[in-house]
């Protein structure tokens, strides 16, 4: 019982920061129908940003806030120079670039600050609270984890949902050509939308650094479970990002508790796989039969 | 006023457009004729920039609208309501709504707007919080010629705004238009295939065929005029 309190504990907190890619792959998705297989390694930049303040004394709070800054700015920076020259071809072509783009950004973090793993002190203990007499594996670091991705994922919601911009990011993603007839600047929202996601994938790659190190492709296997999550939740749904990406962690926690920390990535493939085969459009995605 | 000049718009090796050429006078009503192919939408696309024309212009208040994007067009008050209405039915009616006028600095005035379209719709009125999805085909068009009218345009460019529709509705829809140009000193140029209904309101009429113009005229003289009837539209 002990043992199954922990997976889930950790299977929370894994999935919050699958939840943070996955809705970052949604944010690219919805505008674009383009998957950013960049996404984990520009969360790994920004990371690198901020240990580097860090390692110059800078607080923890301020390296954190300056590379989700990064992450904004790297995001925009990547859709107007690299996406959007490739915009009309087919979305193969784009593809192809946000995988060439992960090759480089990872080869270039290695050449700038080596590929040696290294530790990022994060200002919470990652050691898991007592309850009673047991430690249980739920540390103040995954308490803040878990607070952050749900920060963020509300922010993102009330943008959505009540903001004028949030409008003008649905109607470019559902209907791009009736939202520029209606004078909604449509280059710009894409631009946005970039931005967004990488903020929600620099906030993943802030998440996962002080537990699992950082090098240059840390987050390889945080974007496959991020992607599987997305694909979860159908690739269109914000909510089902969130719903995803706990699924995914809450699995694989219990397939790696349970049959050993190996089999954790083919329980990634083994899940993928299901869902495809059986809801290829996801669990939450509404498939409106559109009508003329 | 709107003038088009020598209008040639291709896809390709296709001539959608050949030199069309016609102006449309403030505060009136033009209705774009012609059969299926002709290149009535390709002509309202082309106005308001969806696609480049290979020469000639569209000018409108000193400004030609084919060296302009389809957003700084929008903004000079000119709104086109795409052919199969453009309502997006993953948003709700009144989100469809404010998307119309959310380019416009005016919020005061935007919410007077919305308070009128419902007003000049009742049926969006009682809708305003459900998806588009579940509209009517009658009160799809409601909401894409409302949330034009959100804009406050000055000139309204209609794609088949009578298209699935029932006659009754139609002539509804229509009368509205006539209402909206005398109350407004809108210009409208109304793309239509149901010829009669559309000449019963409008000013002037263009006919099209195979993208040239070959009938350009007063509405009230074509209607009048039954070999020119037969001959260009078939009734």
């Amino acid at each position: 019982m002990h043992r199954f309190v922990s997976f889930t504990l950790d299977g929370i907190t894994n999935g919050m920061i699958y939840a943070a890619v996955a809705m970052a792959l949604v944010l690219i998705w919805r505008g674009t129908r383009i998957v950013n297989f960049a996404q984990g390694a520009m969360g790994m930049v920004t990371t690198y940003v901020a240990v580097s303040l860090v390692d110059r004394h800078i607080s923890y709070w301020v390296a954190f806030t300056v590379a989700l800054v990064a992450g904004l700015v790297l995001g925009a920076l990547v859709e107007v120079t690299l996406i959007r020259p490739v915009e009309n071809k087919s979305p193969l072509v784009a593809i192809i670039v946000t995988l060439g783009l992960l090759i480089a950004l990872e080869a270039s973090a290695a050449l700038i600050w080596g590929g040696r793993f290294r530790s990022f002190q994060a200002p919470f203990s990652i050691v898991g609270l007592k309850v009673g007499r047991s430690q249980i594996a739920l540390s103040p670091f995954d308490i803040f984890t878990i607070g952050a991705v749900l920060a963020v994922m509300v922010g993102l919601l009330v943008l959505f949902r009540r903001t004028a911009t949030g409008l003008r990011m649905r109607a470019a993603a559902f209907e791009p050509e009736v939202a520029r007839l209606l004078g909604v600047r449509v280059g710009r929202v894409l631009t946005l939308g970039w931005a967004l996601a990488a903020v929600a994938g620099s906030l993943a790659g802030l998440l996962v650094a002080p537990k699992l190190f950082l090098y240059p492709n840390n987050m390889d296997a945080v974007l496959v479970f991020g992607f599987t999550a997305a694909i979860l939740g159908g690739l269109d749904s914000p909510v089902g990002a969130l719903v995803g990406g706990l699924v995914i962690g809450l699995a694989l926690s219990y397939v790696g508790g349970y049959l050993g920390a190996d089999t954790e990535s083919i329980g990634a493939f083994v899940i993928l796989i299901v869902v495809l085969m059986a809801r290829p459009g996801g669990i939450f995605t509404r498939i409106n039969p559109r009508r003329v | 006023m709107l003038e088009i000049r020598d209008l040639s718009t291709a896809y390709g090796p296709v001539l959608a457009l050949d030199k069309v050429s016609f102006e449309v006078a403030d505060g009136t009503i033009t209705a774009v004729l012609g059969a299926n192919g002709a290149g009535k939408t390709t002509l309202l696309r082309t106005i308001s920039g969806l696609v480049r024309p290979k020469e000639g212009f569209v000018t409108y208040g000193g400004h030609d609208l084919t060296r302009m994007a389809v957003e700084d067009i929008v903004r000079l008050g000119i709104a086109h309501v795409p052919e199969g209405r453009g309502v997006i039915q993953e948003l709700t009616v009144e989100e469809n709504l404010r998307l119309g006028s959310l380019w416009r600095r005016d919020r005061g005035d935007s919410r007077l707007a919305l308070e009128e379209v419902y007003e000049l719709f009742p049926p969006l009125a009682g809708r305003r919080g459900q998806s588009a999805f579940t509209l009517s085909g009658g009160e799809r068009q409601m909401l894409a010629l409302g949330r034009a009218l959100m804009a406050r345009p000055q000139a309204l460019l209609l794609d088949e705004p009578s298209l699935g529709l029932a006659p009754l509705v139609t002539a509804q829809i229509m009368g509205r238009l006539r209402q909206l140009t005398q109350r407004t000193a809108m210009t409208i140029l109304l793309v239509e295939q149901n010829a009669r209904s559309a000449l019963s309101i409008a000013d002037q009429a263009v006919v099209l065929s195979l993208g040239r113009v070959v009938l350009l005229d007063q509405a009230s003289t074509v209607a009048g005029n039954a070999e020119l009837r037969h001959h260009y539209l078939g009734f």
